[in-house]
């Protein structure tokens, strides 16, 4: 995916005021004639209007954003975070739409709200939950660069006193750091029915991911309105039908059984009367008798999936029996 | 920018395909509305004549006699155009009910029908469908629904809404007894016609409708987009109430625009006369519903020959759209190498088209307006693609 779709998917996705900013450490890029200015600064105006920056140490205000972007190794003791070896030359900062470079890191700016959506998003697609590491210091340049750069992983931060005083950051904004290969999955994951709910108006939308995929292990798949799979010759149809409160607490087995015409059906019942005992059910459609077995969970579906082996084998006994009785069935109507 | 791709567009369907998508057959211009398209496709084109500021109400060409022709058409009291079905749907939601208040939805009604109802600020209570295989709305369950929000909310809901022929299944729903029952609890009645008026005959008075909201560009062989609310006159002035606004500092009024259709609706060129120019067609083609429903049945028929196919909803099917499930192509596709688009392919190959690129499971398809002899030719298509993938057939 290029830079400018992944910045739109994302911005138009998470409604992000502003774009994804680029980062590249030590790129190849002509140095821009700048007046000294705080990093942090720079990307929030890189966010906001759409500027880019390439700068070397004496381009910036600010000794802070020296050290974390390796411009600079400490003098006295350690500082964290930093990019290490300091061997920084050059820093180019744009929005990622425009991004002519590869970059190291990517930042985003919005608020709590904004960035609570993003990290639910991040933790289905990534499986865990995201850890960061803040302290409202060395905010931009450090927590939202360096960490993500060499510690490879997505970083928060609630920034900095001299972001939210001299870098033109809003009262409400945060900010979080990723690597590019990070961004980039987060882009992709965004097209992802699971990842987005996207809800489509079919008949079983709220079905649960676990009923889903207990019904799957049984060798189901799943339609717009019902399961079906084959059971030896037969294709055997189970349906979810709710109660009137909504709840799923039974599942009905279909086998239409198909007849050569509309009277040979209708004959098919007497034999059908004899055959399809409680709880089985039989209903002549047109040149069709569809048998059923409804099946009384006791309790909802989405409980007695977590039980694993009891929805299983009562689902396996009833397609048993079903079939058992559309066997006998078709062998003395047909 | 690469503004070439707006040039020469072509569509390459018509006349070269048999096309079979459940929602376009009701939409096929007829020969008139084509002719009437190049002469009247400019933007603002029939409102050259335009002296009473109102659409529904130009001259020249007939658009006055047309609204007073679809209502005698539909045996409703008048009528009015509107930008689609859906916006039918808001409009008549929006003039007679309040925001908060409820409505009842059967549960295979078509999103627009929800997204109204959320737009007015309403709150939706569903009837239940009777679930697989026929998917039946069950009209007794409106009394019962009736009952229930009155039991929860206080108040009887402001609007029933039912969709005459559901988009899923082509299943015919008894408006009769829905009308009846709304007649009983003094609840007003929306029909959603969008996929019955203009093919099949639909009497909103025997049916007991206060509004009947239809689409042009699905049912009444007209160009997108256009709708159709109407009602009677026990409603028409609440649902088309004129402005009554005035600029607070201009004084500026526009008491002649209807508020809910925002003031005069946006279908003033190729939508309106297209419809315009099908109507005699239309009011010709309800009579012959019955031989369209014979053609359908005979596919149904043919289709079901291969095994594992099986019609979804009411049987026989009372419509010209249909929902086939479908294993046997589901399980050719999972080793096919264009998977779930081998159905599509197969059928582009035989110049079928209209069929839901990617679905195997089931699909649906319409055959409204196709000869019988298109007919027995989709019917070999299938059982060709079946016999040609290993996939028992039946003789006939």
């Amino acid at each position: 995916m290029k830079y400018a779709e992944i910045s739109s998917r994302m911005r138009r996705f998470f409604e992000l005021p502003t774009s994804p900013i680029a980062v590249k450490i030590n790129s190849e890029k002509a140095l821009d004639e700048l007046t000294p200015r705080r990093y942090c600064e720079m990307v929030r105006l890189s966010a906001a209007h759409g500027d880019t920056f390439t700068f070397a140490v004496d381009d910036l205000s600010c000794a802070s954003a020296e050290l974390a972007l390796g411009f600079e190794a400490p003098k006295y003791g350690e500082v964290y975070p930093r990019i290490t070896p300091a061997d920084t030359k050059q820093v180019s900062i744009a929005p990622l739409e425009k991004a002519d470079f590869e970059p190291d890191a990517v930042i985003v700016i919005a608020n709590p709200r904004k960035i609570m959506r993003i990290s639910t998003t991040l933790s289905k697609i990534f499986g865990k939950a995201v850890s960061s590491k803040f302290k409202g210091e060395f905010a931009v340049c450090g927590e939202c660069t360096a960490i993500p750069i060499m510690e490879h992983t997505v970083n928060l931060s609630l920034l900095c006193t001299g972001a939210r005083m001299f870098g033109g950051f809003e009262k409400d904004e945060i900010a979080m750091g990723f690597t590019l290969e990070d961004f980039e999955k987060l882009a992709e994951g965004l097209t992802k029915q699971e990842i987005t709910s996207a809800l489509c108006g079919c008949l079983m939308d709220d079905l649960p991911a676990a009923v889903i995929d207990s019904i799957l292990g049984l060798g189901f798949i799943k339609g717009t309105d019902h399961f079906s799979g084959r059971f030896g010759d037969e294709i055997v149809r189970m349906y979810t039908p709710k109660d009137e409160k909504g709840k799923i607490t039974s599942i009905t087995l279909h086998v239409p059984v198909k007849f050569k015409n509309i009277e040979a059906a209708e004959k098919a019942e007497d034999v059908a009367s004899d055959i399809f005992e409680d709880p089985m059910l039989y209903q002549r459609r047109d040149n069709w008798i569809d048998v059923a077995l409804p099946l009384e969970l006791g309790e909802s579906i989405n409980r007695l999936v977590m039980r694993g082996d009891k929805f299983n084998s009562l689902v396996t006994q009833g397609i048993e029996v079903l079939l058992g009785h559309v066997g006998r069935f078709k062998r003395k109507a047909k | 920018m690469d503004l070439n791709i707006y040039k020469d567009l072509k569509r390459d369907v018509e006349g070269v395909f048999v096309n079979v998508h459940p929602i376009q057959r009701g939409g096929v211009l007829t020969l008139e509305a084509r002719k009437a398209l190049l002469e009247f496709g400019d933007g603002y084109s029939v409102c050259d004549y335009c002296f009473e500021s109102r659409v529904d109400l130009v001259q020249k060409p007939p658009v006055r006699n047309l609204v007073a022709d679809i209502a005698e058409f539909l045996n409703m009291d008048d009528v009015r155009f509107t930008a689609g079905c859906r916006h039918a749907k808001w409009a008549a939601m929006h003039m007679v009910c309040e925001p908060g208040d409820s409505v009842v939805v059967d549960s295979l009604a078509h999103y627009t029908s929800y997204l109204a109802a959320e737009a007015n600020r309403l709150k939706v209570f569903e009837v239940p469908h009777k679930g697989y295989p026929d998917f039946t709305i069950d009209p007794e369950l409106y009394a019962t629904k009736f009952e229930e929000v009155e039991r929860k909310t206080g108040s009887l809901p402001s609007m029933a809404v039912l969709t005459h022929v559901d988009y899923r299944y082509g299943n015919l729903a008894d408006a009769a007894a829905v009308g009846k029952i709304c007649k009983e609890y003094g609840v007003p009645f929306l029909l959603n016609t969008a996929y019955s008026s203009g093919i099949m005959p639909v009497d909103g008075k025997r049916l007991g409708v206060d509004f009947l909201c239809a689409s042009g560009h699905k049912s009444w062989a007209a160009s997108a987009p256009i709708g159709l609310l109407a009602t009677t006159y026990e409603w028409s002035q609440q649902v088309f109430d004129k402005s009554t606004i005035r600029g607070e500092w201009s004084g500026r009024g526009f008491t002649k625009k209807e508020v809910a259709l925002f003031g005069c609706a946006p279908v003033f060129g190729a939508p309106l006369i297209t419809l315009m120019a099908s109507f005699p067609a239309v009011v010709e083609r309800v009579k012959h519903w019955d031989e369209e429903l014979e053609k359908a049945r005979y596919l149904v028929q043919q289709l079901e020959r291969i095994q594992g196919f099986h019609l979804v909803g009411n049987r026989p099917t009372n419509h010209t759209l249909m929902n086939f499930e479908t294993l046997p192509l589901h399980e050719v596709a999972e080793v096919h190498k264009k998977r779930g688009y081998f159905l599509y392919h197969e059928l582009k190959k035989r110049k079928i088209m209209g069929l839901h690129p990617g679905m195997s499971k089931n699909f649906k398809i319409n055959t409204y307006g196709l000869s019988r002899e298109q007919v027995e030719y989709v019917a070999r298509a299938f059982i060709d693609i079946a016999t040609e993938n290993n996939i028992p057939v039946e003789e006939e």
